[in-house]
C-alpha cells in the first residue's frame, strides 16, 4: 500500500503521525529508569509541553497499548496485557491430571503472573499481593511460598533443585537470607504443602508440544477468584492500583 | 589514548571489555516496565544466555546502580534509590513553618515517594502502601487520599485547583470515576482536614531559592516513621518485596 501512495499523501501520512506522536507526553516512572541503570531525573514535564504545545502528559488510555474493556476480567489481563502463559497453563493442566483440587489448579494457573505481566523480583509476593483479595486466604500463601520453596528440595514429594536455575544462577548461587528465613518459617507452616505443590506442578521443561488452551479453566477461574463487579482495578480494593498500573502503566500521575 | 593503542593493545582492551561482559550477570526488564515503553516483548533468559555463554541472570544488586546497606533506613532510600526530593522537602517545610502536627509534616515528606521513587500511576496509593507497616493510619489514609483530593478544589481551606494541572491535563480534563467515587469518600472522612493539609503544603511552584536538607527532618522521621531493625525490604512486612524492589529492580526472579 506504501508504495503506491504519492509523495503528497506521504507527507500528510507523516504529519498526521507526529500530530499522534505529539499528542501526548510520557515521563518514564522511577522505577522502570533505575532498571535501565538510569539515576537521571525525570524529564520536566512543563519544559516539554512548552516545546510540544499541542502535548500534555499521559492522563488516559496508553495509545501504543491494546485498549481494555471499562471492567476487566482476570482473563482480560491474560489476554491484553500478560506475556505467553504456556508455562502457567501447563503447570495448570499437570495439577488437573493430578488430581489437585480446584483452588490449588487455580494457584499454579497463577502462580507466576508477576513474571510475566508485572514485576519479576520477588515476583511470589508481588503475585500474591495482586490476588489477595480474591482468592482463598490459602492461594494466595501458596503464591507466596513458591517463590521461597522453589530453592529448597523435598524429595517426599519429588521436588529435586531446578537444573535450569543452576543454568540460569550458577551451581554456586545461595537464596538471600530473607528467603532462607522465609523458607524456615513456611517449613513448619500448616499450609506448607500447598506451597510445595506449585513448585511440584511448575513445569521447568516447557514442552513446546503441549498446547492447553486458557479457556480450559474458565470454570475454574469463576469458581474460585472472585472477579469484582466494577472490574479489576476499580473496586477500591487494596490493589486496585496495581491491576489500574498495567492497564495504564505509563500515567502521568 | 585510543591513537596511541598498538593494535595488540587494542585487542587485548577489547577482550579484557568481553570479559567483563561476560562476567557481570544479565539484567532483564519487568512486563511492567516494557509495557510503559509500549513494547511487548517478553524477554527469554534462556536464548540471552545463549548469546553470552558465561553470563548468568542476575539474582542480586544491579552493579549500575549505586550500593545500599544491608540494613536500608528510610533516608538509604532517598539518598541512593530516590530522584531529588526538593519538592518534598519544601512542601514539609512548609507545613512545618505553618505549626502542623508532626505526623502532617511526615505526611508532607513522603507524600510523592510514588512519584520519586516509585510508580507514577496513581502514585497516592502506591506510596501509602510502601509506608503503610511504619507509620500511622493517619498518615497512610492521607498519602492515599491526597491522589484524589489534589483535584479537588477547598478555597475555604486554602485550596485552589492547581494552575499546572491545567497545563499539564488541559482545561477538559476530569478525573476518572474512580478518583471521583475516592473523592466522596475520603470528603466524608473523619481525616479529611490531614489529607487536605498535604495539598495545601504541596509545593507547585517549586522556588529554586529554598533549599531545604533532608537532615532537617531527621528527627521527625525518628520519632514517627517506625524503621525496621532488619532494614527496610527484609522485616517480612506486607510491604518488604516493594523496597526490595526499589533496591534490586532488575532482580531476575
Amino acid at each position: 500500500m506504501n508504495d503506491i501512495m504519492t509523495l503528497s499523501q506521504k507527507a500528510d501520512a507523516l504529519e498526521a503521525k507526529m500530530a499522534r506522536e505529539l499528542d501526548y507526553i510520557v515521563i518514564k516512572s522511577r522505577l522502570y529508569s533505575m532498571a535501565e541503570g538510569d539515576l537521571g531525573p525525570a524529564p520536566n514535564a512543563g519544559e516539554l509541553m512548552r516545546k510540544n504545545p499541542n502535548a500534555r502528559v499521559l492522563m488516559g488510555d496508553d495509545p501504543r497499548l491494546p485498549a481494555m474493556p471499562d471492567k476487566p476480567t482476570l482473563m482480560d489481563f491474560f489476554k491484553y496485557r500478560f506475556g505467553p502463559c504456556m508455562h502457567l497453563l501447563q503447570s495448570a493442566r499437570h495439577a488437573v491430571r493430578a488430581d489437585l483440587p480446584e483452588k490449588m489448579v487455580l494457584a499454579c494457573l497463577l502462580h507466576d503472573i508477576s513474571t510475566i505481566g508485572f514485576i519479576r523480583g520477588d515476583h511470589g509476593y508481588w503475585g500474591a499481593q495482586l490476588v489477595e483479595p480474591y482468592v482463598d486466604e490459602e492461594v494466595t500463601w501458596a503464591i507466596r511460598a513458591h517463590q521461597v520453596l522453589r530453592f529448597y528440595p523435598d524429595e517426599s514429594v519429588g521436588y529435586e533443585y531446578p537444573q535450569s536455575y543452576i543454568t540460569s544462577f550458577g551451581a554456586e548461587y545461595r537464596p538471600d537470607s530473607y528467603i532462607e528465613e522465609d523458607y524456615k518459617r513456611m517449613r513448619n507452616h500448616k499450609w506448607y504443602m500447598a506451597g510445595r505443590q506449585i513448585t511440584v506442578h511448575d513445569i521447568y521443561s516447557f514442552d513446546p508440544n503441549v498446547h492447553p488452551e486458557l479457556e480450559e479453566f474458565e470454570d475454574v477461574i469463576g469458581r474460585n477468584f472472585k472477579q469484582p463487579e466494577q472490574g479489576l482495578g476499580f473496586d477500591n480494593s487494596p490493589v486496585a492500583h496495581m491491576w489500574r498500573a498495567m492497564i495504564r502503566p505509563a500515567k502521568y500521575l | 589514548m585510543n591513537d596511541v593503542m598498538t593494535s595488540a593493545q587494542r585487542a587485548d582492551a577489547l577482550e579484557e571489555k568481553m570479559m567483563q561482559e561476560m562476567n557481570e550477570a544479565i539484567a532483564v526488564k519487568s512486563r511492567l516496565f516494557l509495557l510503559a515503553d509500549g513494547d511487548f516483548a517478553m524477554p527469554n533468559g534462556a536464548a540471552l544466555q545463549k548469546a553470552r555463554p558465561g553470563a548468568k541472570m542476575l539474582m542480586g544488586d544491579d552493579p549500575r546502580l549505586p550500593k545500599m546497606p544491608a540494613k536500608p533506613t528510610l533516608m538509604d532510600f532517598f539518598k541512593h534509590r530516590f530522584a531529588p526530593a526538593m519538592h518534598l522537602l519544601q512542601s514539609a517545610k512548609h507545613a512545618r513553618d505553618a505549626g502542623m502536627p508532626e505526623k502532617v509534616v511526615l505526611a508532607s515528606l513522603l507524600h510523592d515517594i510514588g512519584v520519586i521513587g516509585f510508580i507514577r500511576s496513581d502514585h497516592g496509593y502506591w506510596g501509602a502502601q510502601m509506608v503503610e507497616p511504619y507509620v500511622d493510619e493517619e498518615v497512610t489514609w492521607a498519602i492515599r487520599a491526597h491522589q484524589a483530593l489534589r483535584f479537588y478544589p477547598d478555597e475555604e481551606n486554602g485550596y485552589p485547583y492547581p494552575d499546572n494541572y491545567r497545563q499539564y491535563f488541559g482545561d477538559d480534563y476530569k478525573p476518572e470515576p474512580y478518583i471521583e467515587a475516592e473523592y466522596k469518600r475520603a470528603r466524608a472522612h473523619k481525616w479529611y482536614g490531614t489529607a487536605r493539609m498535604i495539598t495545601v503544603h504541596d509545593i507547585y511552584s517549586f522556588d529554586p531559592n529554598v533549599h531545604v536538607e533532608l537532615e532537617e527532618f531527621t528527627d521527625i522521621i525518628g520519632r514517627n516513621f517506625h524503621q525496621p531493625d532488619e532494614g527496610l525490604g527484609f522485616d517480612s512486612s506486607p510491604s518488604a518485596h516493594m523496597w526490595r524492589t526499589l533496591r534490586q529492580p532488575t532482580k531476575y526472579l
